[in-house]
């Protein structure tokens, strides 16, 4: 138990940060939403019902799909674009999808290389970018779940306020879904251009998210 | 020879499977939310 902690503290710790957090956002959200019924002249929900909602499914989603956006975005656009001095980028010579050798496919494949990095062919050109394919299919599941619990908390608003009611394809173009979308998009681009431009002179000594303290300004991509 | 590696292979697939469960049970739970509420 003390190696299965010892070697996965990372994630455990993640793993743990976001199921309290995640926990926090439905008291709080209950609180909150209970008070605006309250004042609307509606009666406070309970945790349960807050729980089971879409408004607060929609909330949990709208910066679930923006965080799989972000480093699907990030794992694509660092194939091909780099910055001179970022730990977050490649040399700027190794531009693009690199020799099977590099990569250690095919033929260059090792003993311990997984299996479907050695036989080449369909199998290896989908492991290649699984990676990619998977947190992109994340992003768009994640995003069309939003999409259907703020049309479903839309509707409800429209309800009280007896107006009219709109189909999901319709609600895709409102304003309202796409204010919910850009505000969580814009976050996350600032803080990946952020980590990509303040790692080239700032340091954390001990994080692979960072270069060596001791590296010039100059060196890209020195942590790996 | 092979028993330690197979042991930590073992322990990451373990996070590994967390991960995944977490995400699908998240997006499954958000989506029946919303195809309930009809």
């Amino acid at each position: 138990m003390r190696n299965f902690v010892r070697e996965n503290s990372l994630s455990l710790f993640f793993a743990t940060i976001f199921l309290t957090t995640l926990v926090g956002q439905s008291f709080a959200g209950q609180h909150a939403y209970s008070a605006e019924q309250v004042e609307q002249g509606g009666s406070a929900v309970s945790w349960l019902t807050y729980v089971t909602s879409a408004h607060y499914w929609g909330a949990v989603m709208e910066n679930w799909q923006s965080e799989f956006l972000q480093f699907s975005l990030f794992i694509g656009a660092t194939i091909w674009l780099v910055q001179k001095g970022s730990n977050e980028s490649k040399p700027l010579g190794d531009k693009g999808l690199e020799s099977d050798e590099r990569q250690r496919v095919g033929s260059h494949a090792g003993p311990e290389s997984p299996l479907w990095a050695r036989g080449g062919g369909l199998r290896t050109r989908l492991y290649e970018n699984s990676l990619l394919l998977t947190m992109g299919v994340i992003f768009l599941a994640t995003w069309l779940a939003q999409s259907l619990n703020n049309w479903r908390t839309f509707n409800q608003e429209q309800r009280e306020r007896s107006e009219a009611q709109l189909s999901w394809v319709r609600y895709l173009i409102d304003p309202d879904f796409w204010e919910k979308t850009l505000q969580n998009w814009q976050s996350e681009f600032l803080a990946v251009g952020s980590m990509a431009v303040l790692t080239i002179y700032l340091r954390q000594r001990g994080s692979p998210e960072s270069k060596p303290v001791g590296a010039p300004h100059d060196e890209t991509g020195s942590s790996g | 020879l092979c028993s330690p590696k197979r042991g930590n292979r073992s322990t990451v697939k373990a996070v590994f499977v967390l991960y995944v469960v977490l995400i699908a049970a998240g997006i499954l739970a958000a989506v029946l939310v919303a195809l309930a509420e009809a």
